[in-house]
């Protein structure tokens, strides 16, 4: 070597230690900010685990080129619906990329519903967005506690699965697929022709979670023990709800995953890429309420079937079919699991109310800019719960022999008291225009004040309501009024046989 | 300036010759080279040729050029296993992809830098002395050196062939594995189950010939075996489009002035294919002008005034709306009643009335010097719509004032159904109630197998407020039944029950006695209320034989090969008289600019300076005109030089094999045609540089 290179030598030598020590000292930075992160340096061998320098290097600087040229030919062949190579050429962005949250909060929103939409059969919708899932919880593996991540996995079991027109198919499945089963796909995992087309189990025989998907990834953090904390484990807000005797709903999943993603937001300062703290804030009370309506919808579906009535295809249809049922209506023998498995919904709906109130207060502590928003959501789960409980009793009464049943009637006269007067309140306050409201209403009564509205006056003030309402030609608010309309007429028909009226 | 002068000379050429530029360069290229090269010619010896082949594949060898075939064979092993397919057969064919891209890249990478630093580096360690001071010739030079590297090309193509050939073989083996261990599975979904077995029983390693239909046709009903009728849905579901071919001696300035009379031959009857009966028109035909109507002073007729007189809504009969379409079916405008301008009604159910509706002049004046078409489609309730031979006929008036029939060109009307997402819509409804998807084979190549093996690849879209109650609870697959029409018997095969997914592959097989003797009818119906199945001529093909999968391979793989023979032309071409590392800049420019300004697209199309002024937002005259005029000089240069350019997709050697088709002759002699066509006259270019260049003291 001649004289002249030792120093050009001597200087690529430093600079290699000084880019060595100044990014350890920039991740340092990163970890300060971020605790889940310790303990996170690429537990696995994985290309996308591969420093993101190192990949541009081997790829001799074309990694840029080479993931532009993918992205717009997988976007192309998905205009073109032509899905071959599809989810390779997303997979490989994903290999190529692996530091861009926005990138795969894309292609998780693509997979479950642009490439979700082309399928033609359910079951093949299904695993697309399955597939969506498994493509999140691929980064979230590499990178755990992420909250883009975590919120992406939320919102598909809570809008995709949870609201989208299939989502009856969907939601039996999830909640099905949660309990023990045998996996119908044959091969095996590490294999490139593997493609999830179920869920795996996530609850033992007795119901209870997996020990493995709650053990925690992250030690609490002394300093904050006793406030909510991020574990790291996969369903560490499930955890007081078990068992679950027959599966978790999709709504307590999408549940589980907002709520891991509001603590990193507000205990570790982590931020969604694209949305609003506010948003991310506001996730998990949304999800505890629809978790509540669902289990009361399940309750309601199940008491259907059991006493041999047709399911209707409208949620709001629903209620009032059994509203009129006797408490000794007599029913098969077979049918007694189904009418179990209802109480069991209509207990766990009557408990999630409570706790969706609390997630809203939460919340609205940190954003009282959505009061208004809000406000008819704590109302609306106040009245659910309180029916819940009522349907809950007046079914396990039915279930009990004729001698035990007097405490639990009591309690649920109780409940379906509590519900009818938070019904009708609710109805008030939201669902009477102020035009109908003038002309309804008691003098000085409006619906800012429906408070001071004595309860006893409830059933006049409601009739009239409704006497007015069928007088006009045009009701804004009767169709969102509808549904609170059957939960009165429910409780009505309960109350009937409660009360012996 | 040189360039703008160049497309200015191109524009002065006639169209056949601008349109066959690259082959009358080649020619004069080829005369140029007989006349410089004539004496070398007559001392070619093929022997020479061989010997300087020799040293250069030694030196490449040398080089270690080999060496890079063990890291592409990592590289697809590696790359392989991050695939994300959607089946077993998916898995392997873009494990066939992946191999032949890399095999592929490693043959034109190695290709161009060997050939590109060859001359250079002996011309600049002086090894070309040894060389030019033999008795050797400079073609023999550039021939030998062309030959050298092609069989270096041909040995990379060799080891890698024989490593795809064997892994593939391993990947299609495990994959056979995963088949048999879903098959096995109860709880398969049934579409999946008929692809899985097909995959089982053909094999995921495969070279099929494929015969497409020669047409494709939707009608409202089944089809009449006769030939006579043909169906069409209601309510812009369905219509029949007429070829016409007017010359410009047709049209007279009579029909310029006063427009043309259509006569269209089309009935309606009740949807169950029930006798209506006979029901008093509510309102009087327009299409009958029998007596002068009295319209006047009211603004309705007296029979729909006394109707809602009465309070009731007269009911109304099907109407039809005439269409003229251009060469590309795009609306010309429409026919309309000449009289009252309202719709064309149909009077008498269950028989063919004669529609009679005027062509403006304008749309006339349209219809001469290009392909037209005349499109009716009907709208009514509960009812399908039929038509016959020579539905439809132009009346236009002759000088002399008499009528003058038209026929179209041809006498058979073209039934479809709406296009949608995936095509023509086949609207689910059940037991057989919906449209017929017809696709006719016509002596078509039939193999002489037991059974007829088709594959099917639907796309289907759905419609949730058609849907029965209740379907989107439960997994509902869309079932399409498939029957075969032999036309000659006139047998009709039993139906076969299909569970396609949209875009995926689906196999179903007839017996042989269904499509014997080549023509024959494939029926399709979709029986799923709420699916609609998308059919395109090539969403259906018979699979007429089958080939090893080592042929198709080694046909892809000679593809390549007559590539890396372009390749090694045009690099050693540019490096006759260039420097390498700029001499693999050209070559690249020659390779890709073709294809590149094929991506550019609408970019290069004419008006693409005015646009550019347009975003630009230039508003003075004098540089927005200069900028535009540039821009289109610009655009035009690159078309005119992409048309002398070699088109690399011709080169096709991925797409049939990862489809598991045979590849044909024709896609061969279209790469050769390339390679050879492009490759000769820049060997010949090559070679009068090098003859003129002073390489040797």
């Amino acid at each position: 070597m001649s004289r002249s290179r030792v120093p050009i030598v001597i200087t690529l030598v430093l600079a290699l230690i000084v880019s060595s020590l100044t990014r350890d000292w920039a991740r340092a930075m990163r970890v300060r900010g971020d605790v889940s992160l310790l303990g996170n340096a690429g537990g696995s061998s994985s290309l996308a685990n591969m420093n993101s320098f190192a990949l541009a290097l081997l790829l001799g600087g074309l990694r840029g080129p080479l993931v532009m040229i993918l992205w717009t030919s997988s976007e192309s062949q998905k205009n073109e619906k032509n899905l071959e190579d599809f989810d390779t050429k997303v997979e490989w962005i994903r290999l190529l990329q692996p530091e861009f949250d926005t990138v795969h909060i894309f292609q998780v929103w693509n997979k479950a519903y642009n490439i979700s939409v082309q399928m033609a059969s359910l079951s093949n919708k299904y695993a697309t967005i399955l597939d969506a899932i498994d493509y999140a919880e691929r980064v979230e593996a590499q990178r755990p506690n992420n909250l883009n991540m975590l919120y992406a996995i939320g919102g598909i079991y809570f809008d995709k699965l949870g609201t989208s027109s299939e989502k009856q198919y969907y939601k039996t499945r999830v909640r099905a697929e949660s309990l023990p089963h045998e996996s119908k796909q044959k091969v095996a995992r590490n294999d490139p022709g593997w493609r999830r087309i179920e869920l795996d189990p996530v609850l033992d025989q007795k119901g209870m979670i997996l020990s493995p998907l709650l053990s925690p990834k992250v030690a609490v953090n002394p300093k904050q023990s006793g406030e909510e904390w991020s574990n790291g484990s996969e369903l560490q807000f499930l955890d007081k709800y078990q068992p679950f005797p027959f599966g978790v709903s999709t709504f307590g999943f999408g549940y589980n995953y907002f709520k891991r993603a509001q603590v990193l937001q507000s205990t570790l300062n982590q931020q969604h890429a694209q949305l609003s703290p506010m948003v991310v804030d506001s996730r998990p009370a949304l999800a505890l309420k629809n978790w509540e309506e669902d289990e009361c919808e399940r309750g309601r579906r199940l008491e259907l079937q059991a006493f041999n009535h047709p399911i209707p295809e409208e949620r709001f249809d629903l209620d009032v079919p059994t509203a009129d049922l006797a408490v000794d209506a007599p029913f098969s023998a077979t049918e007694r699991p189904n009418l179990l498995a209802a109480v069991e919904a209509y207990d766990r709906a009557s408990k999630l109310g409570p706790d969706a109130v609390a997630e809203y207060q939460r919340h609205l502590k940190n954003y009282t800019v959505n009061f208004n928003s809000y406000q008819s959501h704590i109302d609306e789960a106040q009245v659910t719960a309180s029916v819940s409980a009522g349907d809950r009793d007046y079914l396990k009464a039915m279930l009990s022999p004729a001698d035990q049943r007097k405490p639990l009637l009591a309690s649920a006269t109780l409940g379906y008291r509590k519900a009818l007067e938070q019904a009708q309140r609710l109805i008030f306050k939201y669902y009477v225009d102020e035009e109908l409201a003038a002309r309804a209403f008691p003098e000085g009564i409006r619906r800012t004040n429906v408070e001071q509205l004595p309860t006893a006056m409830y059933e006049p003030v409601l009739a009239r309501v409704q006497a007015l309402s069928r007088t006009r030609k045009f009701d804004p608010s009767a169709e969102d009024r509808l549904p609170w309309e059957r939960v009165v007429e429910r409780i009505h028909g309960r109350m009937r046989h409660l009360e012996g009226k | 300036m040189l360039s703008i002068d160049m497309v200015a000379l191109a524009a002065l050429l006639p169209a056949f010759i601008q349109q066959h530029l690259g082959w009358y360069l080649a020619a004069i290229i080829l005369i140029i080279g007989l006349v410089v090269g004539l004496k070398d010619l007559g001392r070619f010896s093929g022997k020479r040729i061989w010997a300087i082949s020799s040293v250069s594949f030694d030196e490449s060898i040398r080089r270690r050029v080999l060496w890079i075939t063990p890291l592409a064979i990592l590289g697809i092993i590696i790359v392989s296993q991050l695939q994300r397919p959607l089946d077993e057969q998916d898995a392997v064919r873009q494990t066939i992809k992946i191999c032949l891209f890399t095999t592929g890249m490693v043959v034109v990478i190695s290709t161009i830098i060997l050939a590109c630093t060859n001359l250079p580096r002996e011309i600049e360690n002086r090894v070309i002395y040894t060389v030019v001071t033999k008795p050797t010739t400079r073609l023999e030079i550039v021939l030998g050196k062309v030959v050298g590297f092609a069989r270096v090309s041909l040995a990379i193509l060799l080891i890698m062939g024989v490593f795809s050939y064997g892994y593939l073989r391993l990947r299609s083996w495990n994959m056979q594995r995963y088949i048999a261990d879903r098959l096995d599975d109860a709880g398969l979904l049934e579409s999946e189950r008929q692809t899985l077995a097909h995959y089982q029983q053909a094999g995921l390693l495969n070279a099929r010939t494929l015969e497409q239909a020669d047409d494709l046709q939707v009608y409202a009903q089944p089809p009449d075996p006769e030939g006579k009728t043909f169906t069409f849905s209601p309510n812009a579901e369905g219509s029949f489009t007429v070829p016409f071919n007017l010359s410009r001696e047709q049209l007279t300035p009579e029909m310029t002035q006063n427009g043309a009379a259509v006569l269209v031959q089309v009935g309606y009857r009740n949807e169950t294919g029930k006798v209506q009966p006979a029901e008093q028109p509510a309102t009087k035909p327009a299409t009958q002008a029998t007596t002068v109507p009295y319209y006047g002073p009211f603004v309705m007729s007296p029979e729909e005034r006394q109707a809602i007189m009465r309070g009731t809504k007269p009911q109304a009969n099907p109407t039809v709306t005439i269409e003229v379409l251009d060469r590309n079916m795009n609306s010309l405008g429409t026919a309309s009643n000449p009289l009252t301008n309202r719709a064309l009604e149909l009077v008498q159910a269950n028989e063919l009335n004669e529609v009679r509706a005027f062509i403006q002049p304008n749309v006339v004046g349209n219809m001469s010097g290009q392909p037209t078409y005349i499109r009716v489609s009907g709208a009514g309730n509960d009812v399908v719509f039929f038509t016959t031979l020579n539905p439809v006929t132009l009346i236009v008036p002759s000088a002399q004032g008499e009528a003058v029939k038209l026929a179209a060109s041809s006498d058979r009307p073209h039934v479809e159904s709406r296009p949608g997402s995936f095509g023509l819509q086949l609207r689910g409804r059940q037991q057989g109630r919906g449209p017929v998807g017809v696709y006719a084979y016509r002596s078509a190549r039939v193999g002489g197998a037991s059974d007829a093996t088709f594959e099917a690849r639907f796309g289907i879209e759905r419609s949730g407020s058609e849907a029965e109650p209740g379907a989107s609870d439960q997994d509902q697959p869309t079932q399409v039944t498939v029957r075969i029409r032999n036309s000659q018997s006139g047998a009709i095969s039993e139906p076969v029950m299909l569970r396609p997914e949209s875009n995926r592959p689906v196999f179903f097989t007839v017996p042989a006695s269904a499509v014997s003797g080549g023509n024959f009818d494939v029926l399709l119906q979709c029986q799923t209320p709420g699916h609609f199945v998308g059919l395109q001529p090539s969403s259906l093909a018979m699979i007429t034989s089958r080939q090893p999968f080592m042929l198709n391979l080694g046909l892809s793989l000679l593809i390549l090969w007559l590539m890396s023979i372009l390749v090694t032309a045009v690099a050693i071409f540019a490096s006759t008289f260039l420097s390498w590392p700029i001499a693999v800049v050209l070559t690249l420019l020659i390779l890709l600019g073709h294809w590149g300004v094929e991506q550019l697209g609408d970019a290069t199309a004419p008006g693409i300076g005015n646009q550019i002024v347009t975003d630009l937002g230039l508003k003075k005259s004098a540089p927005a005109k200069a900028v535009s005029a540039t821009v289109e000089q610009l655009s035009g240069l690159l078309n005119f030089v992409s048309t002398i350019l070699p088109d690399i997709s011709q080169f096709a050697a991925v797409e049939d094999i990862e489809r598991g088709v045979t590849i044909s002759a024709r896609r061969m002699g279209e790469a050769a045609g390339v390679a050879l066509g492009f490759g000769i006259p820049l060997t010949i270019l090559a070679y009068i540089v090098l003859k003129n260049k002073e390489v040797a003291p």
